[in-house]
């Protein structure tokens, strides 16, 4: 110690503190601003719980029998890079709660209020078949949960926000992308499931593609961390009645 | 020539191989994160709850260390992985770590077995002429070990942001959990088919790491904190460490230092104390490059060890 080169090393090692302090002003900050909210696995309890807890070891994505609990990207914020989400792409979630077994270190928990409630189908008026034309009712045959996905009296997909769990089946399975011509400006599929939280799931009814892209991502205002699940679902038990 | 490095390389692809093999069977052993001490502590202070779920792994690859030695560092740490593919040809202190030649390095002559200080940045010491023949003029030899007190203040910093922002920082910037992350990233790619920013900013942030801050092992890598700990209270135990010298076939007093040079810790096998051994990866580029085939494994230690077990762990050297 003391020479040259173990000076350097400290250099070295004081650069990284420094980085890793200034990383951690710049998530903390980024975290407590706290507007954005993702689509989680079953049993994440709240967005903060779950960047605090989560060690992005990825046993969760490993243990996904349907493949469609993924790593989410640097796109998603520096605070979430890895942590996992719900890609309801090519398949399910069946609450198998084998993520939640997977889960090391408490960020996915059996015991949370998302563990039996991942979030909610919205209706995507501009990308749903049904609501251009009519007769595609491929969602509403899939949807296993009795009563959460019914057809209005136009033949178009109303989801009761009460009841839906989230599954994503509806998403999964939605052929819209396949029936329509290619819209840019339009969804892929004509229903998504988004999380409680977020600002697109607090719009009544059934939203556009422009209010997906930017209300899936962001928590709606007015709800409170930790208490999203609750105050949303009674939220939405009101409305429908 | 460099099979050890292509067998470590070779391990260390197939552990990420096999970790994302697990996702298609559905396996969850986790990426190398579960088995992380930095991580335990990180989420036990930013969550305020501790994750005894992690406790087993953590506690196996301490075990490990405790046990076998560093051998993570070389034969499975991401970052010793990009240093042996990108680290050029030769072995690392010929030219692949240092930059330096071996024939500069020869310009001490016959005053090399005494700076037995090789520094792992002599590139930028070239012409330090006042520097080596001081270094030469020293009868204690001395090379620059990994660092405690460095990687305990880049640990403590590190948990004290984790504790006030509520989130492990570090795993942001850990080159294994860029290296895990990178694997993941690709394997979600290919369900998606949406690329994304991580997969070239992971690989991108280790390369440095890796590459150009030349000292993370030694001075910054938290977890080799851990590993520190566990090889110093190994030696306090006086129990044997690895690798083994057998002292009549070696030629260091004929002025050889081939181990030291290919050593990737600048460790003068035949000179070394306990304390520099405590700093061995097990990555045996030494046994692999020992030219009187003088150094193998045994738990035996030097003095007892003669010529005539020479035959016997033949079977050991590689």
């Amino acid at each position: 110690m003391g020479n040259k080169l173990s000076r350097r090393g400290f250099v070295t090692a004081g650069v990284v503190a420094g980085c890793t302090v200034a990383l951690g002003v710049g998530t903390g900050a980024g975290a407590r601003r706290g507007d954005a909210v993702q689509l989680r696995p079953p049993g994440a309890d709240g967005e903060l719980s779950l960047q605090a807890r989560c060690n992005r070891c990825q046993r969760c994505v490993q243990a996904c029998p349907r493949g469609v609990v993924q790593p989410l990207g640097l796109a998603s914020g520096l605070v979430n890079v890895s942590t996992p989400t719900l890609l309801y792409a090519r398949d399910y979630c069946d609450f198998c709660m084998k993520c939640v077994d997977a889960c090391p270190t408490g960020a996915l928990r059996a015991d949370a209020l998302t563990a039996s409630n991942i979030g909610v189908a919205k209706v995507i008026s501009d990308a749903c078949v049904a609501w251009m034309w009519a007769g595609c009712s491929v969602c509403e045959d899939a949807c296993p949960v009795e009563g959460a996905l019914t057809m209005d009296e136009h033949g178009r997909p109303a989801v009761d926000e009460a009841l839906c769990n989230g599954c994503g089946l509806c998403e999964a399975t939605c052929p819209a992308s396949s029936l329509r011509a290619y819209n840019p400006a339009a969804a892929e599929r004509g229903i998504y499931v988004v999380p409680r939280a977020s600002e697109a799931a607090h719009r009544a009814g059934a939203i556009t593609s422009a209010q997906l892209e930017e209300g899936r991502s962001h928590k709606a205002t007015s709800v409170e961390q930790g208490e999203t699940s609750a105050s949303a679902r009674s939220a939405a038990k009101e409305t429908t009645r | 020539m460099n099979k050890m490095r292509y067998a470590r390389v070779a391990c260390a692809l197939a552990v990420v191989a096999a970790l994302c093999l697990c996702t298609q069977v559905d396996a969850a052993t986790g990426t190398l994160c579960v088995l992380c001490p930095v991580g335990f502590l990180e989420i036990s202070l930013s969550s305020g709850e501790v994750p005894w779920g992690l406790l087993p792994g953590v506690a196996a690859l301490l075990a490990v260390v405790f046990a076998l030695g560093r051998v993570f560092c070389s034969w499975i740490c991401p970052t010793s992985l990009v240093r042996n593919v990108f680290g050029g040809r030769a072995p690392r202190g010929l030219t692949g770590r240092t930059g330096e030649t071996a024939a500069e390095e020869d310009h001490s002559g016959g005053n090399a077995a005494l700076e037995t200080g090789a520094d792992p940045e002599s590139a930028e010491d070239k012409g330090d002429g006042e520097r080596k023949s001081r270094r030469e003029g020293e009868s204690a030899p001395r090379r620059e070990g990994s660092s405690l007190v460095a990687q305990g203040v880049v640990l403590a910093m590190l948990l004290a942001v984790s504790f006030i922002v509520h989130f492990p920082v570090f795993c942001l910037i850990c080159p294994i959990g860029l290296a895990m992350g990178t694997a993941f990233a690709a394997s979600r790619t290919f369900m998606t088919w949406q690329p994304e920013w991580e997969l070239v900013a992971f690989p991108a942030l280790l390369l440095v790491e890796a590459l150009l801050l030349r000292r993370w092992c030694s001075y910054v890598c938290p977890l080799g904190f851990f590993f520190g700990l566990m090889r110093k209270a190994q030696s306090r135990l006086h129990l044997p460490t690895l690798p083994r010298l057998r002292t009549p076939s070696c030629k260091a007093h004929e002025g050889c230092r081939a181990c030291e040079r290919v050593c990737p810790e600048n460790i003068h096998v035949p000179a070394a104390s306990a304390h520099d051994l405590q700093d061995c990866t097990l990555c045996l580029d030494c046994v692999e490059h020992c030219p009187a085939h003088a150094l193998g494994f045994s738990t035996k230690t030097p003095r007892e060890e003669g010529s005539s077990e020479r035959a016997d762990n033949a079977g050991e050297r590689v």
